[in-house]
């Protein structure tokens, strides 16, 4: 007789707010057979997560204005806690007129952004017309969604400019896909978010957006470990998009900063007399 | 934990839901919409994992759609609601979807049914999810009567709402309530 004993299920785990000791019967004694769908990914995301150590451990984020749409990234990579680099890209240029920025893991982010360029070039070859931008997210959310408690890390949004004017996608490895006027991704965007909400205007001019991109990623660097290095802010337009900041050092706009509200060496505990 | 609501009255169903899109502790939008209007006299409201629940409410509507393609006659409120149901429990074992639902129609009888990511399918007067669903079940309890008219639906739905921004921890603000009739859907105005 064969063994059969890998049919009994031994896993057993219920949503995190449902605890059976306290809110079922003592005498209550039947419980689930199978693993309930939270339970699914969690065990693949766990097993997953030995493999690879990443937390998305950087800055990006977008917003749309009257002008377009705004890039703005910072550039740093590490592992653990050793900066690999300071001077990263994370933008990823996908045609002339899609951006995608780069959260999480940097090779997922990069292969599969590179793949959706193929996939976008290939539907305008076949149907003789760009892609619209919803379009190009739709097909990455289904390709990563495909590989969904895999272990694949990537925070990414989507920017571009098609018929229906400026459009800006998150898109995530959990398969979530979102339309929306701003959004920041990454360890850091928390205190990107600060920034962004109290600035944030729809009728803002080119230069106070990039102002505003560039604060909120100086901001986000200066107080996330895993965020920093220069900042890189892109301008997306009805032309396609603009590499308005090519690099802008963050430790710079820190001294700036401090300079502007007249608190340079104010902490400084040094007295020297002459 | 997204918050859904809804109840039925005298010739209509109606169904509220929270707008804000959860990402881990940040807000993503505060501004989106979860309820899918299907075939035009359906309502799917969806709850639970944000990729999920986008996910499986679209499919659940092209679904729908195709059968209307297919047949030249739109489902029953009933047999839309044991359709997903049936698509929901094949699916438990093999690649789940956490997504808490509710289903209103009016085909004679203005029909709400609860559906449960596990597959849990009831017809019921009244119902809630998430956390913020617990403070609302005592509330509707208290409040709902049979044959309500759409003013006294409205006071009630306010009510819930108000509640929920009164005791729920997290913030909650705004809400998108929609009216489900013969006629067909209506999207109410609740600031």
């Amino acid at each position: 007789m064969a063994d059969l004993s890998f049919l009994d299920s031994s896993d057993f785990a219920l949503p995190s707010y449902f605890s059976p000791k306290e809110d079922l019967n003592p005498d209550f004694s039947e419980t689930l057979s199978f693993p309930t769908p939270q339970d699914l990914v969690a065990k693949g995301t766990a097993e997953a997560k030995k493999l690879h150590q990443f937390a998305k451990g950087t800055t990006t984020l977008g917003f749309v204005f009257q002008g377009g749409i705004i890039i703005a990234v910072d550039a740093r990579a590490t592992m653990g806690s050793f900066i690999g680099s300071n001077k990263v890209k994370k933008v990823i240029e996908i045609n002339d007129y899609l951006l995608g920025t780069m959260a999480g893991g940097a090779a997922d982010c990069f292969y599969w952004e590179t793949n959706l360029a193929r996939v976008c070039r290939m539907y305008e070859l076949k149907n003789g017309e760009r892609i619209s931008v919803g379009g190009a997210a739709k097909i990455l959310c289904d390709m990563v969604g495909q590989y969904r408690g895999y272990g694949l890390s990537m925070g990414t949004m989507i920017a571009g400019w098609d018929h229906k004017g400026p459009g800006l996608y998150m898109v995530d490895d959990d398969g979530i896909r979102l339309k929306g006027d701003l959004f920041s991704v990454g360890s850091g965007s928390v205190y990107a978010y600060g920034v962004l909400d109290s600035h944030y205007r729809f009728d803002m001019s080119l230069d106070e957006a990039v102002q505003l991109g560039r604060r909120a990623i100086y901001h986000a660097g200066h107080r996330d470990a895993m965020s920093g290095g220069v900042v890189r802010v892109y301008h997306v337009h009805q032309n396609g998009w603009t590499n308005v900041i090519v690099a802008e050092d963050i430790n710079l706009i820190h001294d700036i900063h401090e300079e502007e509200k007249g608190m340079k060496n104010l902490d400084d505990q040094v007295t020297f007399k002459h | 934990m997204d918050t859904l609501f809804g109840f039925v009255g005298k010739d209509y169903v109606i169904v509220a839901a929270d707008r804000a899109a959860q990402f881990s502790i940040v807000k993503l939008l505060d501004s989106d919409d979860k309820i899918t209007e299907l075939d035009g006299n359906k309502l799917l409201a969806a709850g639970g994992d944000t990729a999920d629940r986008i996910n499986f409410s679209d499919l659940m509507q092209k679904n729908i759609h195709l059968y209307y393609y297919r047949n030249s006659v739109k489902l029953t409120t009933q047999a839309t609601a044991n359709f997903i149901r049936t698509v929901i429990s094949e699916n438990l074992r093999k690649k789940p979807a956490f997504a808490d639902l509710l289903i209103g129609g009016v085909d004679n009888e203005p029909e709400l049914y609860y559906l449960d990511y596990l597959g849990v399918m009831q017809k019921v007067r009244k119902a809630a999810h998430g956390h913020a669903g617990h403070f609302l079940y005592g509330l509707m309890d208290n409040w709902w009567k049979p044959d309500l008219t759409l003013d006294e639906g409205k006071e009630i739905v306010w009510k819930c709402i108000q509640q929920v921004r009164t005791r729920f921890l997290i913030n909650q603000r705004k809400f998108v309530v929609k009216v489900v009739s013969k006629d067909g859907i209506t999207l109410l105005d609740f600031d």
